[in-house]
């Protein structure tokens, strides 16, 4: 896995980051899923639903190890959160009992954010995440440590997004989970056994909201600010290139093809009379 | 005087396709909704055209 070349030094470095990255994804596994179903019975429960559990609740690790051996932070930031969703969708008493605990939902929270800020840290360039095979520059360094005003603008944006970014969805899932008007409404709604699975559903709701919410008004500006970045110059210059040929591309061809065989298929229909 | 025919071609292209979405909404008004969505595919096949002759009409006017 490791190139030649990359100093014994950073090689302890990187493991020390999985280790820490292991340890931070599987106490949030443990707090989630693992002790939390062991408390619920949710492993014996039913026969088949026990079974089912058993089978799901190992998955995320799984997902957690291939993050890890790949390096990826699309695996360790998005599919291992994910996966430990599916044992949580199976159960939804785990999330349920805990919700109504503050102590403990705290605690999963303080977790999940733990993993997150350490998962992406490791992973990133500062953490050894990234193999040492280009040259890299710092960026107080490179600008000869002035800190000009323009990236003490951008440092305070980061760090506010950062921020918002825990706060937002906090306040949602405390709005769903605590508040005591929405509990109240709740359970006059859904008596009885059916509030917790709707909650857990709210949840949901909130965290797919949340995505949406994350991906137009966090990761758009900040996409728009990685002018320096390789994958995105390169992309940049492969739609100038494409938009300055003087031939029509294939989308024109297909939409000729597709305009007529779709008026073709009106026609034929009227004349059918249907 | 390609890049003429090309931008005339791309406004008219580009005009025919609102009236075919015009046309898909007065059939959805219909409850006919299936010649809508059909509609709906021409519009977006006539205005993929459209678009890709107005890119053409700029290349030639560079």
């Amino acid at each position: 896995m490791y190139r030649q070349g990359v100093a014994p030094r950073s090689r302890t470095l990187r493991l020390a980051a999985d280790v820490v990255t292991a340890t931070l994804g599987l106490n949030l596994w443990l707090s989630l899923v693992l002790v939390p179903g062991l408390f619920l019975g949710s492993f014996g429960h039913s026969f088949a639903h026990g079974r089912a559990f058993l089978l799901v609740a190992p998955v995320p690790l799984v997902v957690l190890g291939v993050g890890i051996v790949r390096r990826s932070p699309l695996w360790l930031l998005l599919a291992y959160p994910a996966m430990l969703l599916v044992p949580v969708a199976l159960d939804p008493r785990t999330v349920g009992e805990n919700a109504e605990r503050p102590l403990v939902f705290a605690l999963i929270a303080a977790s999940l954010v733990g993993y997150f800020l350490g998962a992406a840290y490791l992973t990133g360039g500062r953490g050894g995440g990234e193999l040492a095979t280009e040259r890299t520059r710092r960026l107080g360094a490179s600008l000869g440590a002035k800190n000009p005003a323009r990236w003490r603008r951008r440092r305070r944006l980061y760090t506010a997004f950062g921020v918002l970014s825990m706060v937002f969805p906090i306040a949602l899932i405390y709005q769903i989970n605590f508040a005591p008007d929405t509990r109240a409404y709740l359970a006059e709604l859904y008596p009885g056994d059916r509030a917790p699975t709707m909650i857990a559903l709210l949840d949901l709701g909130a965290v797919i909201l949340w995505f949406a919410a994350f991906a137009i008004g966090f990761v758009g500006p900040l996409r728009a600010h990685r002018t320096g970045d390789k994958e995105i110059v390169a992309e940049l210059e492969r739609l100038r290139a494409q938009s300055r040929r003087p031939a029509p591309s294939v989308v024109f061809y297909v939409g000729v093809v597709c305009a007529l065989g779709l008026m073709a298929l009106l026609l034929t229909m009227r004349a059918q009379g249907r | 005087m390609r890049r003429y025919l090309f931008e005339v071609l791309a406004i008219l292209l580009v005009a025919g396709s609102l009236v075919f979405f015009w046309e898909c909404v007065t059939y959805l008004a219909k409850r006919d909704y299936f010649a809508a969505l059909i509609l709906a595919g021409i519009g977006l096949a006539v205005l993929t055209v459209g678009k890709e002759l107005a890119r053409l009409a700029l290349v030639q006017r560079e």
